[in-house]
């Protein structure tokens, strides 16, 4: 058996480029939407809304209880079904749906971060808010919140590169992702061994130097904090 | 219920990687020979049909009938595989089933033997045959297979959705088809978008997610296998698929037959015999629709010899 | 002007469940002066401060400011606390903003100051207070006693009619209390009413007006601090000078 990781690259270099972006673009898109809803479920748990609290308990368990790839499965296959039974055409392309199905359960993840920065915020900042002269919903906004977000950016940044390893699993609903388009060249060529040396190379490109800033932004929060 | 979709759902999923190889492999000689073969076809059921009648058999035959037939097969769904009471089922194993049977062979036992290592079992003599569709190849003739004529073709068609408005091959041109990853249908569908026969393509993990993708909408039609489609459209009643009847199948060349030792050459002449008896009465077609095949996959006797190296 | 009235405390109760931290309290605070809060920990010194800014709720009896009660249920906490300043044990100086933006952010978003007037009045207080030079640093990078003078200067941008101090040095090395209170001195000598709840026993005989010593809830005894120190009446005030007065030694 031969390998060849130069041919192999210059075949799959032009097909992976787009991928990327593909990947870059779900991870983008789901991460923002992840961050809104989560910070929403986040901030309906904390309410004093007892029956709100129950409700996101319970829809952020049932997602969390089910696999990701599921979840994907769900919105894009049984969705547009659903509504084909009832004469509704939906069309959600796979893209759109991996940007649902990750943004959702990454919300329901990053919820639970923001909710417990929340919580661990001294309670101090509260009161010195409050004795200003400051409503409790202004000393939330103004210094709560802004400070557990910032304590939870290197767990965030841990987020963001598991999802973009995670997007491959678009594959399964046709997202013309970084494995699928591998797995077409290494299906036709069957060099499987440069195909997915590459592959796993490239990843490891993108989240090494994330894993990085990560951990250099822990650094600088664990300093702060002392 | 579940429990029938999954294990089926799997086995298209291997169906799939074992279709793959299997084209790849297909060699184009064998069919060729074949065609040009067809008028010596005719003659030899003739001679060979009275054997049989006359309660002289070979002696191939008459030591299966004694001490039974061992069918070698790796088992897929919708070729050989067991049901849920275990029982061995598949068009491949009603096709086996009735041409032995008819020649007297009732004794006839299963043995699961893994694809790759199937013909290294048929020349030491563990099993009699092979099956799954394998492809009629030069390659494996001379790996010492000796073949049956055409059991079918396992040619290519298309699934669209039942209550899909596309009727003819040419509708096909603005619209998204699904194939499966590496699939001889991508590579097929992948020259059809080029060639403007096709809007365009979305690649799926498996097949059976290629038949969700219609079913759900979110593909217009599937290019596979026949066999991949036929399981599905078997038993999922939840699939609300057809074939795509006017489409000309484009793997027209993929044959497959049975393969057996060529000391038994004899015994395969026998075989055959009843075999195109078979597709001349109709009886072939029958299991075929039990098994909800696609007609395309059809091979009728007169076209259907094959010619092994030893003759 | 020293007789008008700032606090009238009647009968103040507070229990947290079955612990009752305040038995029936009663005070008035007058304007312009300086009230030392002593007493043993456990006393309720820290909770009435607190039932005093409605961080907590009084379980019974009435607070009446300038003669409102601010008790009653329909009362707005937030318009009342921008008068009445608080100083806390642990300074609780807002992590996310630097110095200078701690001593802004509430006189810009509650008083409505335009911010280039807030800023210069921040870093007049930041100049009194010996940390103008800090104005650009975060809460993190300072002192303890350091964070207690941006808080107390936080606390004076409202422009508070009232500063309650809570144990303002009580979380600080011995080296750095001595800033803080002068600080302290030097707010009380600008004429500010101020309740003071600390162990400092000689800032409360150097700056009090008056110095209550609180003990079981109830207040044990008050007066000049030169009745308190020299000549307490009551035995538990006498027990708990010996024991503070030992310990400062």
């Amino acid at each position: 058996m031969t390998v060849n990781f130069k041919e192999a690259f210059i075949q799959l270099y032009p097909s992976l480029g787009p991928a990327l972006l593909t990947v870059l673009e779900i991870t983008l898109f789901a991460f923002v939407l992840a961050f809104i809803l989560g910070f929403l479920i986040a901030l309906g748990r904390l309410s004093q809304n007892k029956i709100l609290d129950r409700v996101l308990l319970v829809i952020v368990e049932f997602i969390r209880g089910t696999p990701l790839l599921v979840q994907c499965f769900y919105i894009y296959f049984v969705f547009p079904a659903l509504f084909k039974m009832f004469g509704v055409k939906v069309n959600i392309t796979a893209i759109l749906a991996g940007v649902m199905g990750f943004g959702l359960n990454y919300a329901c993840y990053m919820s639970e971060v923001i909710r417990s920065a929340i919580l661990a915020i001294d309670n101090g900042q509260m009161e010195a808010g409050l004795a200003l002269g400051f409503k409790k919903s202004q000393v939330m906004m103004k210094f709560i919140i802004p400070n557990a977000i910032r304590n939870s950016i290197p767990v965030f940044g841990n987020y963001i590169i598991t999802m973009i390893k995670d997007t491959s699993i678009l594959a399964s609903i046709s997202a013309a992702e970084l494995l699928l388009v591998t797995k077409n060249y290494a299906a036709k060529t069957f060099q499987t061994i440069e195909s997915y040396t590459i592959l796993a190379l490239l990843y490891l490109v993108i989240s090494l130097p994330l894993s990085q800033i990560v951990r250099s932004l822990e650094k600088k929060l664990n300093r702060s904090k002392r | 219920m579940k429990k029938k979709i999954l294990g089926l759902m799997m086995a298209i999923t291997m169906t799939a990687s074992f279709v793959a190889c299997g084209a790849t492999e297909s060699a184009a000689p064998a069919a060729k020979e074949e065609t040009t073969e067809t008028t010596e076809a005719e003659e030899a059921p003739a001679e060979e049909a009275e054997a049989p009648a006359e309660g002289e058999v070979s002696a191939a035959l008459q030591n299966y009938i004694d001490n039974g037939f061992r069918i070698g097969a790796d088992p897929f769904a919708p070729y050989i595989y067991q049901d849920e009471s275990g029982a061995w089922v598949g068009v491949d194993y009603d096709i086996l089933t009735a041409v032995l049977g008819e020649l007297g062979v009732t004794n006839i036992e299963v043995k699961p033997t893994a694809y790759e290592s199937v013909i290294l079992e048929l020349n030491n003599d563990n099993v009699d045959c092979t099956c799954d569709g394998m492809y009629i190849t030069e390659a494996r003739m001379q790996q010492g297979v000796y073949f049956s004529d055409v059991i079918y073709y396992e040619n290519d068609c298309v699934l669209i959705a039942a209550d899909s408005d596309i009727a003819a091959e040419a509708d096909l041109a603005d619209k998204k088809l699904a194939v499966t990853s590496g699939s001889v249908a991508a590579d097929l569908a992948e020259a059809m978008v080029a060639e403007g026969k096709v809007g365009s393509l979305d690649y799926y993990t498996s097949n059976d997610l290629t038949f969700a993708a219609v079913n759900s909408g979110q593909a217009d039609a599937v290019l596979c296998d026949c066999f991949a489609a036929a399981p599905t459209m078997a038993d999922d009643s939840n699939l609300s698929l057809k074939y795509l009847d006017s489409y000309t199948p484009q793997l027209e060349d993929a044959v497959a037959g049975f393969g057996f030792r060529a000391a038994d050459k004899e015994f395969v002449a026998e075989f055959n015999t009843v075999l195109n008896a078979m597709k001349d009465d109709g009886r072939l077609q029958a299991i075929f629709e039990k098994w909800n095949m696609s007609a395309a996959v059809f091979c009728d006797s007169a076209s259907g010899h094959t010619v092994n190296l030893a003759e | 002007m020293k007789d008008q009235v700032v606090f009238e405390i009647k009968n103040v109760k507070k229990n947290f469940d079955d612990l009752e931290v305040l038995r029936d309290v009663n005070m008035e605070i007058h304007k312009g002066e300086v009230v030392v809060i002593i007493g043993p920990s456990g006393s309720g010194k820290s909770t009435l401060l607190r039932c005093l800014n409605l961080l907590e709720t009084a379980s019974g009896g009435e607070i009446l400011y300038n003669g409102d009660d601010i008790t009653r249920k329909d009362f707005v906490a937030s318009d009342y606390r921008k008068k009445v300043g608080m100083v806390f044990q642990r300074f609780n100086l807002f992590q996310n903003k630097s110095v200078l933006n701690n001593v802004t952010v509430a006189p810009i978003s509650l008083n409505k100051m335009e911010k280039k007037e807030a800023e210069e009045l921040a870093l007049d207080l930041l100049d009194k207070v010996g940390l103008k030079s800090f104005a650009k640093a975060y809460p993190e990078t300072l002192s303890g006693g350091q964070q207690q003078r941006v808080a107390i200067a936080r606390a004076l941008a409202m422009s508070p009619d009232v500063l309650l101090f809570d144990e303002p040095t009580s979380a600080l090395d011995p080296e750095l209390v001595g800033d803080v209170l002068k600080v302290m001195k030097d707010i009380a000598d600008t004429g500010m009413t101020m309740i003071v709840v600390t162990h400092e026993m000689q800032f409360a005989r150097e700056v009090a007006d008056r110095v209550i010593f609180m003990a079981d809830g109830y207040v044990a005894e008050e007066g000049s601090p030169e009745e308190i120190f020299t000549n307490p009446k009551n035995p538990r005030t006498k027990e708990f000078l010996a024991r503070v007065i030992k310990e400062e030694a």
